[in-house]
């Protein structure tokens, strides 16, 4: 039971419920404000009934020919609010803006050892493109993973790599 | 010179700067500047590096001296650096002006030009600089930067209040666009949006409703929210429109909140009307979603709340859809399986009549089928259990239990923690909560108001026991966190306090929203190496979001993202204005003062570096904001109490007064800071009390005679302050529930005589500075002040093992640590009076003598020096005498033995602790740190923590005022 709003400064404040997970990473301010001020469309926060944020996505359209796609920066569901099919609610937002702004594609960078998140992605059409090497402070490994738009209509974007690729090497 | 010798010379200048190493960059710069002295770049960069030296002084000359006449580029942009350091924005304006009148057209320059007057919100010589670009460069972002000025002058400007000046403003802005419209010279997304919003200023709702359907709407902006839409179909109260539009969304997404608050507001406006048939469309339409739908929650929430609704309106809502129990428990019975239903019905519980509430708790728990001889048997019926339970506490059935029905709930509680977590989150990945801890949880509220009861400290050692079993178990759970650093700060643990506080990895904005939870305890914990870090992190994080917030507006801009200006310019102001953030700042300071551990020389110093400017108090105080996040901690209390008032109703008051009472705080002691520090500059400033035919000849007097002005203002106000606090009666807010907030440091700080102690102080100096022998007086008060910290500590009740009252322990060491405050605070400002008075007799003696003696002459009120010398001694003895004994009190402060060791604790609930197990961590380099604190020693610890800085602290005062 969601009420979908975008993201504005003042639920920096509030989303607290949802960024003591230890999965969700609370960025510095700019980061934030660099989305808001870049791309507002794609910010968009999830509230109960009561007012109590219970999650968010972030994402932003990049890229250019065939390479024009949206990306997920972050996804978090407050553990109040778990398997209630926010998060697929929350990605069906991104892809739809995606789609309304033409891109090609969808993707987002997960921990491999996110196995919730990862299986998550999967369930929602989403396949493991490449491999980004110590992508994570720690070392840990990223897994690129994407879903093609109407526009890609022959999934070229989801033809997955068989190298990993370092960080610096992803465009 | 060639210009490309130059800028390889300050290459090294610019790294060292980028990589913060400015001595370095000082050093090579003067190189360079040996070599060409003029080279501007180069001075600027010189007053760059001086700044972040903290020569701002000096750096400030080099400035005013190249702000004449810069004109290229990289020093215009180092000079804008300095400007922005120094906090000097209107600056960046003046020297970009003049840079663009050299260069007209120059499209950087006045791009910068434009960036510099958005830092200062100057819009309307935005708007001219604007167009100026625009008539350069014809490119469309330039044409809407004038536009958006004009809207900022129309609703946040001077002309803003002018109802007719910023409607004539926004129509303006309007045609502005209309004309590109007219052309086809719409380019962007943004573009067509700020068009809507202007639209929406100007309140002409249709033709946004008419502008949605053009091309240029939905060429350019495909992604136009529906809630543009909805929210004009609202504005001109078109409901029959926008039922059918919420019926729409709601069919394609029948889980959304949002439309269907949007549905049911147009259905009762249409009621409302008269059209009664609407209430069975409504209904009809929520019950096919419901037999539609598969277990969304959705449509299960909207018959509730169209019940309310309904019973709102009085219309009769039980004919048509049944008892609203009944529909309460069909959706437990479907939904309680998900964390989130107790949430939901919160929302309801309200409208169920008080006297069924308790047996609908009962109802509930009966259709779980657990009871006292059963556990839940899957996770399902678990998650149900704690619901039922959560929504038992909701309607207030353990309000009235006895100790005995309490303590024997919260052993059920912990015995169901235990089973359930064995029983299904035993593989729980580190990284994720258990289902099973929210009995844990509940049980730390159960026994807090057992404690409560009892008045016993006891019990919240226990719960903290518990609860650091269950992280241990499940290290991720915030909330047990939460409430284990609530729990310390209420028994007066610092250490403990800062260990768990640790684990949350509080930062950036949480420093902000969530630093009432300890930062703003801290000046209460004694334990200033614990602090320190945490002011210093907080005091960053606010200065430089202050600064790179001004980046988000021009980025705005750059971006075009006009819908999100006004929200960053709020935003800014609400980061800056916070209450957390003024608090921290004072804080900090006094808490520097009160650590200055050189000799008198070597604390002046530093006092001055701290640059307190005392006669002006900058804070703002109505535009004070509160930024805590205060839901963050879960809470399941009674909605209604015995009395049947509503709690919540009480909460937001505990909420606000605390708002109101912690603005007082802040008052007071900013207004005390500035009391120090003014009787500190006043004490070196030469003596005031000169006889008027000397004050006629040196000029130098009338500003002295100002400095007099500004002293008694301030001590004025100090008084005046502390009286109106006293008759205020301010009282402590309610500390019924486990998550109230805390109650003010107001309370500790007025009743301890800082007061008493900091106006006779303030008074001693002012005389001293006059030589007026009132100033004997005054000693005389300061020593009764004394004394009456003397009896205070002397009849400090050691702690013992004495059964202890929930905010006995930090009470006491709350008011021991505002006596070491108050003494320290007198410390430093006595050993200034004696360096000035004492130490400058031998040498001055023979100057003032004749000063001294005419004086006498003049009036027999007058003090010799050496009569002041006596009196600071006199004093200081007594503060000695002060010091030793806290010192020696400190002992007293040692907290209660806990007996049980954790184990122990636990086989006293009869359970049986599993070997410390590894949790589960994923192959991930996510560390959620584990979290072992050992309650068993962890009070004891902090206590010789705080006590060893504590005596440290004294030792230092000691020294300092050490004299004969
Ligand atoms: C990953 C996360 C966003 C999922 O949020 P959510 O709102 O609970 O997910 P949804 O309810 O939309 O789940 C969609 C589907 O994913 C799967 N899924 C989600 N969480 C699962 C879990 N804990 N275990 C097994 N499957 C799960 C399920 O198949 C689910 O559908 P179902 O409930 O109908 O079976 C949430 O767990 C989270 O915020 N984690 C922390 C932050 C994070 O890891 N973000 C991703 C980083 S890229």
């Amino acid at each position: 039971m969601t009420s979908l709003r975008p993201f504005v400064c003042n639920d920096m404040f509030k989303f607290n419920g949802v960024n003591l997970d230890p999965l969700t990473e609370t960025y510095g301010l700019s980061f934030y404000m660099q989305y808001l001020a870049h791309w507002p469309e794609y910010f968009q926060v999830a509230v109960a009934p009561s007012g109590e944020i219970m999650g968010y996505i972030m994402g932003k359209a990049e890229g250019h020919g065939e390479n024009w796609h949206g990306h997920v920066t972050a996804l978090s569901v407050s553990p109040d609010y778990r398997r209630l099919g926010l998060a697929a609610t929350l990605m069906k937002f991104l892809e739809d803006v995606s789609e309304k702004k033409r891109c090609f594609f969808v993707d987002l960078f997960v921990r491999v050892s996110n196995q919730i998140a990862i299986n998550m992605y999967k369930l929602l059409g989403y396949i493991v493109y490449r491999t980004v090497l110590e992508y994570y402070s720690g070392d840990e490994n990223a897994y690129d993973m994407r879903k093609a738009l109407k526009r890609d209509v022959d999934k070229k974007s989801m033809i997955p790599l068989s190298n990993p690729v370092r960080p610096e090497d992803i465009d | 010179m060639d210009n490309s010798v130059n800028e390889r010379r300050l290459r090294s200048v610019f790294d060292a700067i980028d990589l913060g190493n400015n001595k370095k960059a000082l050093q090579e710069v003067e190189k360079v500047l040996k070599k060409t002295p003029n080279l501007k770049t180069g001075l600027a960069l010189k007053a760059l590096a001086l700044i972040r030296l903290g020569r701002e002084t000096e750096s400030q000359i080099i400035i005013d001296e190249l702000e004449k006449n810069p004109d290229d580029d990289s020093t215009l942009q180092v000079m804008t650096y300095c400007y922005r350091e120094l906090d000097q924005l209107d600056k960046i304006c003046t020297i970009y002006s003049n840079a663009a009148k050299k260069q007209p057209g120059n499209e950087e320059l006045l791009t910068q030009l434009f960036m510099a007057h958005v830092r200062v919100n100057d819009y309307k010589s935005q708007q001219a600089v604007a167009l100026q670009l625009f008539k350069a460069k014809p490119k469309n972002p330039y044409y809407f930067w004038a536009i958006m000025s004009i809207v900022l002058q129309a609703l946040r400007g001077p002309d803003s209040k002018d109802k007719e000046k910023s409607k004539v403003l926004l129509s303006l802005a309007q045609r502005m666009i209309d004309k590109l419209i007219k052309e086809d010279k719409i380019e962007a997304e943004q573009e067509v949006q700020l068009y809507i919003n202007i639209l929406e200023y100007q309140e002409k709702y249709e033709d946004v409703l008419n502008f949605l359907q053009t091309n240029v709407c939905t060429n350019f902006f495909p992604s136009a929210p529906i809630s543009i839409k909805i929210e004009i179909f609202k504005k001109l109260k078109k409901w029959n429109d926008l039922m059918l539009l919420a019926k729409e969304l709601l069919e394609e997404d029948p889980d959304r909140w949002d439309y269907y608050q949007d549905y049911l507001l147009s259905c009762f406006e249409l009621i409302k009307t008269g059209d009664n048939s609407i209430i069975n469309i409504c209904f009809n339409f929520i019950s096919e979603l419901i037999k539609a739908s598969t277990k969304v929650r959705g449509p299960y929430l909207a018959r509730l709340e169209m019940f309310k609704r309904m019973r709102d309106n009085k219309l009769d809502p039980e004919s048509l859809m049944g008892e609203y129990e009944v529909l309460l428990l069909d959706y437990f019975r479907i939904f309680g399986n998900k964390k989130c239903c107790v949430n939901d019905l919160k929302l309801f519980l309200e409208y169920l009549d008080t006297d069924r509430r308790s047996q609908f708790a009962s109802k509930l728990l009966q259709d779980t089928g657990i009871n006292s001889t059963s556990l839940p048997q899957n996770k399902d019926q678990l998650q149900k259990h704690i619901c039922s339970l959560q929504i038992s506490r909701l309607c207030g059935s353990q309000l009235s239990l006895s100790v005995e029905h309490l303590q024997a709930l919260y052993s059920a509680l912990t015995l169901h923690y235990e089973h359930s977590f064995s029983a299904f989150d035993k593989d729980l990945l580190s990284t994720d909560i258990a289902t099973s801890d929210q009995y844990a949880i509940l049980a730390a509220h159960v026994m807090y108001d057992l404690a409560i009861k009892l008045n016993s400290s006891e019990r919240l050692v226990e719960t903290l026991q518990f609860l650091n079993y269950l992280l241990r178990n499940s290290p991720s759970n915030f909330h047990a966190k939460l409430l284990c650093l609530q729990i310390f700060h209420i028994l007066g643990c610092p250490l403990g306090a800062h260990k768990i506080y640790d684990a949350l990895d509080v930062k950036h904005v949480q420093l902000d929203s969530m630093g009432y939870l300890h930062c703003a305890h801290l000046p209460l914990s004694g334990i200033n190496t614990l602090s320190k870090p945490i002011y210093d992190q907080t005091l960053k994080f606010f200065t430089a979001s202050y600064k790179d917030s001004l980046e988000y507006l021009a980025m705005s801009y750059k971006f075009g993202s006009f819908s999100k200006l006004q929200e960053f310019m709020d935003f800014r102001e609400k980061l800056s204005n916070s209450l957390h953030y003024s608090m921290i700042s004072v804080e900090a300071l006094l808490q520097e003062i009160v650590c200055l551990n050189g000799n008198h020389q070597q604390n002046y110093l530093q006092f001055q570096n701290m640059r307190i400017e005392p006669n002006e108090d900058r804070i703002k105080y109505e535009e004070l904001t509160d930024n805590r996040d205060l839901n963050v901690m879960l809470r399941w209390d009674p909605i209604y109490d015995e009395k049947q008032e509503s709690v919540y109703d009480k909460i937001k008051e505990i909420e606000k007064e605390s708002f109101i009472q912690d603005t007082e705080l802040l008052q007071l002691r900013s207004s005390l800071l500035r009391l120090v520090a003014a009787s500190v500059d006043l004490i070196h400033l030469p003596y005031g009390n000169i006889n008027s035919n000397t004050k006629e000849h040196n000029g130098h007097n009338t500003s002295i005679e100002g400095v007099d002005e500004n002293y008694k203002i301030i001590l004025e106000s100090w008084i005046e302050l502390n009286s109106r606090l006293k008759k205020s009666n301010y009282q402590r807010t309610s500390s019924q529930f486990l998550v109230n907030l805390l109650p003010s440091r107001l309370h500790y700080i007025i009743q301890l005589p800082y007061d008493k102690v900091f106006t006779s102080l303030g008074k001693f100096v002012y005389n001293l500075w006059m030589s007026n022998d009132k100033a004997k007086v005054f000693a005389k008060d300061i020593q009764d002040a004394f004394i009456e910290i003397k009896n205070s500590l002397e009849n400090l009740k050691p702690i013992g093992d004495n059964p202890q009252s929930i905010f006995e322990y930090r009470d006491i060491q709350s008011n021991f640590i505002g006596f070491v405050e108050i003494m320290s605070l007198c410390s430093f400002v006595l050993s200034n009076c004696y360096e000035k008075y004492n130490q400058n007799q031998s040498q001055s003696s023979s100057s003032k003598k004749k000063k001294q003696t005419s004086n006498v002459n003049d009036n027999t009120n007058t003090l010799s020096l050496k009569e002041k010398g006596v009196l600071i001694l006199d004093v200081i003895k007594e503060l000695k005498n002060l010091l030793s004994l806290a010192e020696s009190c400190l002992v007293k402060l040692k907290p209660q033995r806990i007996e049980k060791t954790l184990n122990e604790y636990l086989a006293s609930l009869s359970i049986i602790p599993k070997e410390s197990k590894k949790v589960n961590q994923p192959d991930s380099t996510t560390t959620v740190l584990s979290i072992d604190i050992d309650i068993h020693t962890i009070f004891d610890e902090s206590y010789h923590q705080t006590v060893k800085e504590l005596s440290l602290l004294i030792k230092d005062k000691l020294k300092l005022i050490n004299v004969k």
